[in-house]
């Protein structure tokens, strides 16, 4: 999530008021935004994915002074301008275009930080990285109109930072952002937006001109956004133009796209208009589970910056005007959440409603605990171990077929365990090489994946191990075990486990059902793994065992 | 009256008393080998009965006397002075040289020369050593009185003060001088009075079948135990812990209505993401947040309706062109709220709690606040009236089942609920943590899923970090340790302990 740096002073400017740390950091969690610092010339919070609009002190300046009442909600006032944007011949991989002015703002350095901040959280989350909208920044005064989104196979521009102009090729080998971002580029086919009087604007989504940027000067901002998600980039040129307007502007106008694909400056002018959501004083009560007086809900929701245009009082249901910011609300249950907030969650409380059921454990966990009881009464001491594990020791114990993870981050735990035995002999080497023992009995109940079905077994695993372990003492093991759940196991040779010495090993079978195995470790693998005296293993399908109580 | 009047006292003990009685003092190692046992054997029953004042004990110093090499060389030989003079004696001047060879050594030879001189026995000149008859008596006196020192200690002699006379065979190293310490037994005046009272009884020290078909068990004494002494330790087959505080979580849930359900680890993004409407560019999505099994399942018919439609619900809400394919692609789930949603795509609507309790995967490098596969303990409860003020309080009801005291609780963000929440438990040492988060299912989640109308609140819980508060566990790789002494030293855990008790 985010992290958003904003500066006391500016944001006591924004809102009109200084404001304590104790009140600060009440508003902040109402917010959802988790404190990291608040000091006197810095505060530093995370903010939630979902609030694009916090992400910059001008969104957050303006939430807080609706919460303390110090600012009434009104909607948020923009029309439709003269000026356009030719998007005939725009490149077919990055079609759309939309912009935006902001008059008569005034910005200082700390202002255009704040608006490059918003910018750049905006591009690494909803933006996916440019992928999906880049947004940029203009000076408009030193921009003539119409303007052009077009693709051109190269152009030659200052790129902003730099004192030289250069080729795109250039631009892409030599600067950060065109290393950073040429793989959003097709060779040969760059987007470009150029004015009339050929000033480029910028190379989107990778760098703006030097010639037109804004500074502490620039009194009218262009806004654009370019990318492959109409609504999206509506959606981001909203905040990003509700924001700028913060900064003391007088105007706001939206630019016309001619020649479009599919869409034009609708789209924008939509985003800009908010939205209308109705709510019903039933929905908020049975959401929350409160009794929410009537008169309450108007005040409540004014504190987050929503008017309520019109209340059907015959049925009690609110028409509420939603800022075009606040592109998080999705339906009524977001102004549900938000007067929760206001309500406080610590006071929403009282007699949870009483279960319909009785409560049950599942079958399998059932089993296992009495799996587990007996085991532990047979004097075996219980282990756990991950799920993922490693590739390399399976096959050497010649366990061939797995499944791997595509992105693992070790390869030690990058395969899904097709059985416990695994495990389990590498924990009997493990405490048997740490505390010198002679011998020793531990067991494990733990979830496997079937590398043919991909899905979850549940198996109880266990090991014996000491000078003069035989298959009997697996034998006698598994057979009290499964004598004590009520079964008569009836063990027959198995053959072809290579982990086992050929002819120790045997199938464990209940009423003609195979549920597991028991053998003795071939020496082969009591060599590999240091041990010195012969070691039993057995493992048995805990979801058969349930099965046969059907 | 007073001779009816009876001490019993263990067999070893009276028989002890009894040669004490005798000595009045003794060495303990004398007393031990007049009732036939090893020093060490007897310590134990003379401390009992020095402390029921029959006996005292102390520790003394003694001296053991006895000859030197030396010493036993000269009571064979005779003293080197006296040789020299026998042979002055003999013969009433003699030439040194002669003396020289008489057999002693050069030291001898110069120490007798020296001793003679010192009693005025001999003069020596030019070369001759010439007997001086006048006062012979007297060396012949001194050699006696030391021959006599030297006979005395032929045998090695032990006293409790190294007497004077010795002085002189201990300045010539004619005897070696050591310290004993020795203790000692001494008979107290109840001892003396008492001991027609003492009765010797047997000490059972194990209950034989013998002692239980005695009858007469007064006429025995079973030996007290000694409890300062720590016991041994015994070896023991355990549960894992972990498994304790798990299960102990898992009888919670139970006891709270709510029924457990089951999920696979390997699943769809479908149920991990899409069901829940987070949307296929979401952050979690990644590649670095979640881990991918490159492969994809073929469309199961049974699920054609639901993708149908979840699609749609994310091209409408979302507004971003959402691709099926994505959605049946293969993960290791990163959350149980997977197997919550499949729960409700199961059952529909209706009233219902159902919880989990299982593993979950992302992609990390384990270290003690990270592991690649840890447990979450999700669940839902499901109702047309079901609200967000059920969630909280269902989340109070939790922590006090465990133990954990009053939850502090926070507005939250998560893609799949409105309202959400984040709830914070007090820890002695950190102070307010987060453990419980949660919220009610969107409308955009239940919808798809059948459940238009219905209230879900939803939660999933990070039990490892619950457990290692629960447990004091600092490093998050400790519960799940296949270390058997751990696991077999690790107390019970305290909340499984606690259970039964009102909080």
């Amino acid at each position: 999530m985010p992290v958003v740096t904003v500066r006391p002073w500016d944001l006591a400017r924004l809102v009109g008021k200084e404001l304590d740390v104790n009140t600060l950091t009440e508003l902040f969690d109402k917010l959802k935004l988790e404190v990291g610092k608040i000091e006197s010339d810095e505060i530093v919070y995370e903010a939630p994915h979902d609030r694009l609009d916090l992400y910059s002190v001008e969104g957050l300046a303006r939430a807080i002074a609706y919460y303390v009442g110090l600012r009434e909600p009104s909607k948020f006032e923009f029309s439709r301008g003269d000026l356009s944007v030719d998007a005939s011949y725009a490149p077919s991989y990055r079609p759309y275009v939309f912009m935006t002015i902001v008059r008569g703002v005034k910005l200082d350095d700390e202002a255009i930080s704040q608006l490059f901040q918003l910018q750049e959280k905006l591009h690494l989350t909803h933006c996916g990285n440019r992928e999906l909208v880049s947004i940029g920044l203009y000076d408009l005064d030193t921009v003539s109109f119409p303007v052009y989104y077009r693709e051109v196979s190269d152009v030659v521009f200052t790129p902003l930072g730099s004192s030289e102009a250069m080729s795109v090729r250039e631009i892409l080998e030599k600067t950060e952002k065109g290393r950073e971002y040429r793989n959003l580029v097709k060779e040969g086919h760059y987007p470009l937006l150029i004015d009339s009087k050929g000033i480029v604007l910028s190379l989107p989504p990778i760098i703006n001109s030097e010639e037109t940027r804004v500074t502490e000067r620039t009194r009218n901002v262009l806004i654009d956004v370019t990318g492959t998600e109409p609504y999206l980039m509506a959606s981001i040129l909203a905040v990003m133009t509700t924001s700028v307007y913060e900064r003391g502007a007088s105007r706001v106008e939206v630019v016309r796209v001619i020649g479009g694909k599919d869409f034009n400056e609708d789209v924008v002018v939509k985003a800009l208009s908010g939205k209308y959501v109705t709510v019903s004083l039933e929905r908020i009560r049975n959401l929350i589970g409160l009794e929410v007086p009537v008169n309450d809900v108007v005040g409540l929701l004014r504190g987050h910056g929503y008017i309520v245009e019109h209340f059907e009082s015959a049925e009690n249901v609110f028409n509420v005007w939603v800022p075009p910011y606040r592109v998080d609300v999705i339906d009524e249950d977001d102004l549900v959440e938000d007067v929760a907030i206001s309500l406080d969650y610590n006071r929403i409380g009282g007699k949870i409603e009483p279960p319909t059921h009785r409560g049950l454990p599942h079958r399998i966990e059932v089993v296992s605990r009495s799996l587990r009881d007996i085991l532990v009464g047979l004097g075996f001491t219980e282990v756990v171990n991950f799920i993922l594990t490693d590739p390399d020791y399976l096959m050497m114990l010649g366990f061939s077929s797995f499944i791997e993870v595509e992105n693992p981050k070790m390869r030690i735990y990058s395969v899904l365990r097709p059985s416990l035995l695994p495990g389990i002999l590498r924990s009997v080497s493990k405490n048997v090489k740490k505390y010198d023992l002679q011998s020793l009995k531990i067991f494990e109940v733990g979830d496997v994946v079937d590398p043919k079905t991909a899905g979850t077994r549940r198996y109880v695993a266990g090991a014996i191990y000491g000078p003069g372990t035989t298959l009997t003492d697996g034998l006698a093991t598994t057979r009290t075990l499964l004598e004590l759940l009520g079964f008569k196991p009836i063990f027959k040779p198995a053959e072809g486990n290579v982990l086992f010495i050929s002819g120790r090993s045997s199938i464990i079978e209940v009423n003609g059902v195979a549920l597991g195995v028991v053998g003795e470790v071939h020496p082969r693998y009591l060599k590999q793994m240091e041990l010195s005296y012969p070691l039993t293993l057995f493992e048995i399908s805990v979801e058969a065992v349930a099965e046969q109580f059907k | 009256m007073s001779e009816q009047r009876k001490i019993k006292l263990p067999a070893r003990q009276y028989s002890i008393a009894k040669v004490v009685l005798e000595l009045k003092t003794a060495n303990v190692s004398e007393v031990a080998r007049l009732v036939g046992r090893r020093e060490q054997d007897i310590m134990r029953d003379l401390a009992e009965l020095e402390k029921r004042g029959l006996i005292r004990l102390f520790k003394k110093v003694l001296y053991r006397i006895e000859l030197s090499e030396l010493g036993r060389k000269y009571l064979v030989s005779g003293l080197p002075e006296e040789i020299v003079l026998r042979e002055l004696i003999k013969d009433v001047r003699v030439p040194v040289a002669t003396l020289r060879n008489i057999g002693l050594s050069d030291d001898e030879f110069e120490a007798a020369l020296g001793i003679l001189r010192r009693f005025g026995v001999i003069r020596i000149q030019g070369g001759f050593a010439e007997l001086v008859s006048s006062n012979i008596s007297r060396i012949l006196e001194y050699v006696q009185e030391i021959k006599k020192e030297l006979e005395k200690y032929s045998s090695p002699t032990v006293v409790s003060e190294v007497p004077d006379n010795l002085k002189e065979v201990r300045r010539r190293g004619l005897v070696e001088v050591g310290e004993i310490k020795e203790l000692v037994v001494e008979a107290t005046d109840s001892l003396v009075r008492d001991f027609n009272m003492l009765t010797p009884v047997d000490v059972v020290t194990v209950v034989t079948p013998e002692v239980i078909s005695l009858g007469n068990w007064d006429s025995i004494e079973f030996k007290p135990f000694d409890l300062s002494i720590e016991p041994p330790k015994l070896p023991v087959a355990r549960k894992h812990f972990f498994t304790e505080v798990i299960n102990y979580m898992r009888e919670l849930m139970i006891s709270l209505g709510f029924e457990e359900v089951k999920g696979p680890h390997v699943e769809l993004e479908l149920w991990n993401f899409d069901v829940l409407f987070v949307p296929q560019y979401h952050p979690s999505r990644r590649p670095s947040d979640v881990y991918i099994l490159g492969s994809t399942a073929s469309p199961d018919p049974r699920i054609a309706d639901l993708l149908n439609s979840v699609g749609r619900y994310h091209e409408e809400f979302r507004r971003y062109r959402w691709d099926q394919s994505r959605a049946l692609r293969l993960v290791l789930r990163t959350h149980c709220t997977a197997v919550s949603v499949r729960t409700l795509w199961e059952r529909g609507p209706g009233e219902y709690r159902v919880f989990t309790i299982d593993r979950v995967f992302r992609p990390d490098t384990p270290d003690p606040t990270h592991l690649m596969e840890f447990h979450q303990l999700d669940g839902i409860i499901v109702g047309s009236r079901v609200s967000f003020k059920d969630l909280l309080e269902f989340f109070r009801e939790f922590s006090r089942g465990l133990g954990l005291g009053e939850v502090r609780f926070k507005p939250a963000y998560f893609p799949f609920t409105e309202p959400s929440v984040e709830g914070y438990v007090k820890h002695p040492k950190l102070g307010w943590i987060e453990v419980l988060p949660g919220g009610m299912f969107r409308k955009q989640v239940l919808e798809p899923l059948g459940l238009k109308g219905y209230n879900v609140a939803a939660w999933g819980i990070g039990i490892d970090r619950v457990a290692m508060i629960l447990m004091e566990i600092n490093d998050i790789r400790d519960l799940y340790t296949d270390d058997v002494r751990e696991i077999e030293r690790t107390p019970v855990p305290k909340v499984v302990l606690s259970a039964g008790r009102h909080s």
